[in-house]
């Protein structure tokens, strides 16, 4: 078992004639991952690596079942990729472009709604069910160095952190189920609350780890889902470990550190006020970042 | 990037949402000759300015100027004043709240309705939610009557002032699309006793991913206080080349560790790990996406040029695209023009690290740089561990220097002595 992909899952990857779509196709073939068909418009009849291009989803679809679509687009023409992808009724669409403009993404995620399709990113680095499926670009050429395959579920806001936090698990022996990277833009697409009873109802997985960041309110989200679930006497069943970075960056107000969503604005969204909703929702909190490994591992020999 | 009530305003007029006439005035010689009564407001970033005193009644030009010298070209709330907006007193019946925002968690606009309004909005919803609605906007259907018919649903306003109120709501949110703006404020739109509705405070903050669109431009501002000049000069190097990221993010900072990180979630990782083992960061930057040499050798150059360094760390996320020999080969080359003789930890795996490690060994050998490098299998919050406890010890081999240097001047009061005691001590603190 994983959660969102696994040996089966077909991709398909639009912008896959670009340098990255490009390389994150030869990346995802190489872990085994079928991409059965790739979209880029005016290209139709092409190939990529032996994988056929098509000039809209509808076309692909004709000829083979398309369960995940990963988008590499770019920013200005993104919107357009995931509604055709959505309208086509692809069940999992994993946007990996960056810099969308946030009006873009909320028109996208509000159609998404409406069409039950599920979304993670934009500004993911990807999916990674370790040892069944890889998709994005996520980990990438050391993708056999940071990841192992193991019992550990990841969701991580930063891309980059999404490989080095299985790293650090690697390193002290846990290996994961499945590695998501949620993005960190002000709109994204499912996160923590979403995929932690992903997490809960998938076998493999043991424990949660979760790499958070100032800025939204994703980890607060999470909080009142778990205190929700306490209530309602139904807590949540396996141990969670977070790790919230942002105490330097909570000492420049106002200054953007690369990513979007890491602004913090009138008091909200800082580290100080996600630690203490996460704590009062019993999630346990790492200090310091290489620490998870050690900490996810006493909750699940508890 | 946030905008002046100013600017703000501006957005307003393009929509026609009707707006208190003012001037703006960034020379205090510029005040036009008047009679009755105007208000003279800060352009701040900052929220709050009239409660700090940044608005002010005026009755005649001369009041006007003189408090115009005083504000403008100073600091108010910690930002460099630069305009002031000589402003219609717009009479007040009512004042009412409009607001729209992105919420993060639903992932829809929110629109923000009070007729409680010129009140801060945060206090009223502790003292008063009731007093608050709010109501979400299935954005790919927009604004719709319903919308509209929630807000104003038991309104205290009469049938003819809720019309123009339902008006302003419509253009507000023509004003949130139409601009990429991700916050939008009109507190207060103010009723008049003739019962016309008019904005006279505008907030609005828009988004930078959509820039390449917007049909208006602003100045770019990314810090309250006026930039230092290694912040503009890094903020330079993405100016003419496209190529990747280098800079775009500077921060000059109080420490003595020169900085170079690449990716944002790793960034701030590192900087917490840090400051947590003491170390103290004498910049913050970062560059990603692949960006040719030159530009990280631009990059580096700033970084470095700062007295009393004690260290660089050079760190990132195991890179996906970035070719690590040719961005460090960029950091290297500075290194050997300045030969610094502080520890330099470099953390970095990815496309073309063997070719970088090769390469950096070389250069530690033939140019006598103290390089400690590491690939993935040091994690990044050990990379900033080994750095801070490297920067110290090399702090104190320089103050034992310096006392080794002071003993040998009490002993021997040779000129030559005395003047390598002062180069040392520069390199000390």
């Amino acid at each position: 078992m994983a959660i969102l992909i696994n040996e089966k899952t077909r991709f398909l990857i639009q912008g896959i004639t670009g340098k990255q779509g490009e390389q994150a196709c030869q990346e995802m073939l190489a872990a085994g991952s079928p991409v059965v068909a790739g979209v880029t418009p005016g290209k139709g009849g092409m190939e990529v690596l032996g994988v056929p291009v098509y000039n809209s989803i509808i076309e692909a679809q004709k000829k083979q079942k398309i369960d995940c679509s990963v988008i590499f687009v770019p920013p200005k023409l993104a919107k357009g990729a995931i509604v055709e992808a959505i309208e086509a009724g692809v069940p999992l669409i994993n946007v990996i472009t960056e810099n969308i403009p946030v009006h873009d993404m909320a028109y996208c995620f509000s159609l998404a709604r409406e069409k039950k399709v599920l979304m993670i990113g934009a500004t993911s680095a990807g999916i990674y069910s370790v040892g069944k499926a890889k998709c994005g670009p996520i980990g990438s050429g050391k993708a056999r160095i940071a990841f192992t395959p193991g019992s550990i579920g990841v969701i991580s806001r930063s891309g980059g952190m999404s490989c080095e936090t299985s790293l650090v698990l690697s390193q002290a022996g846990l290996g994961q189920s499945t590695v998501v990277s949620i993005g960190s833009d002000i709109l994204m697409g499912a996160a923590f609350t979403e995929l932690v009873p992903l997490f809960e109802k998938d076998t493999e997985t043991k424990g949660i780890v979760l790499f958070g960041e100032i800025g939204g309110t994703s980890e607060e989200d999470l909080a009142a889902y778990l205190i929700r679930r306490k209530e309602q006497g139904e807590s949540f069943s396996k141990p969670i470990v977070a790790f919230i970075s942002g105490r330097f960056a909570s000492t420049l107000p106002g200054v953007s550190l690369g990513h979007a969503g890491a602004i913090i604005q009138e008091g909200k969204g800082t580290r100080e006020a996600k630690v203490n909703a996460l704590k009062r929702a019993g999630v346990i909190i790492a200090e310091m970042h290489h620490d998870i490994g050690r900490l996810i591992k006493e909750e699940i020999d508890r | 990037m946030k905008l002046k009530e100013f600017e703000a305003k501006e957005l307003f007029r393009r929509v026609d949402i009707p707006v208190s006439k003012g001037i703006l005035i960034s020379n205090k010689n510029d005040i036009p000759p008047f009679s009755e009564e105007r208000l003279l407001k800060v352009q701040t970033l900052a929220g709050g300015r009239g409660k700090a005193g940044g608005v002010c009644v005026v009755r005649d030009a001369g009041e006007a100027g003189k408090l115009a010298a005083r504000f403008l070209n100073s600091q108010f709330m910690g930002e460099q004043i630069t305009e002031v907006l000589l402003d219609e007193k717009v009479e007040i019946a009512k004042e009412l709240y409009l607001g729209i925002l992105f919420d993060t968690s639903k992932r829809l606009p929110v629109f923000i309705y009070s007729e409680v309004g010129g009140a801060d909005i945060e206090e009223l919803k502790r003292r008063d939610p009731t007093k608050i609605k709010l109501r979400e906007i299935i954005y790919h259907h927009g604004l719709v009557e319903d919308d509209c018919s929630f807000l104003l649903k038991n309104s205290s306003l009469s049938p003819k002032v809720q019309q123009q109120v339902k008006d302003v709501l419509k253009k507000l949110y023509t004003c949130f699309t139409r601009f990429d703006c991700t916050m939008l404020e009109i507190n207060p739109l103010v009723v008049t006793p003739a019962g016309e509705v008019v904005a006279v405070d505008a907030v609005a903050v828009l988004d930078d991913d959509a820039k390449f669109r917007r049909e208006v431009t602003f100045p770019e501002r990314t810090h309250n206080r006026p930039a230092t000049p290694r912040e503009t000069a890094a903020h330079l190097i993405d100016k003419d080349d496209y190529r990747g990221v280098a800079g775009k993010t500077f921060v000059d900072l109080e420490g003595d560790i020169a900085i170079l990180t690449s990716g944002g979630g790793a960034s701030m990782t590192l900087l917490d790990a840090l400051v947590d083992y003491g170390g103290k960061p004498a910049n913050f930057t970062e560059y990603s996406g692949n960006p040719p040499l030159e530009k990280v050798e631009k990059l580096t150059r700033i970084v470095l040029d700062r007295k009393n360094l004690s260290g660089l760390l050079v760190a990132g996320v195991i890179a996906n695209f970035t070719n690590i020999a040719e961005t460090l080969r960029g950091v290297l080359n500075v290194l050997i023009a300045v030969r610094p003789n502080f520890p330099i930890v470099i953390r970095r795996a990815g496309p073309h690290d063997d070719e970088a490690r090769v390469m950096l060994l070389e250069a530690k050998e033939k140019y006598g740089l103290d390089i400690h490098y590491y690939d993935e299998k040091i994690p990044l919050t050990q990379a900033a561990k080994i750095m801070v406890e490297l920067s110290a010890a090399y702090r104190n081999r320089k103050k034992k220097d310096v006392n080794k240097i002071i003993r040998s001047k009490n002993t021997s009061q040779s000129k030559n002595t005395s003047k390598s005691k002062n180069t040392s001590q520069k390199g000390v603190n």
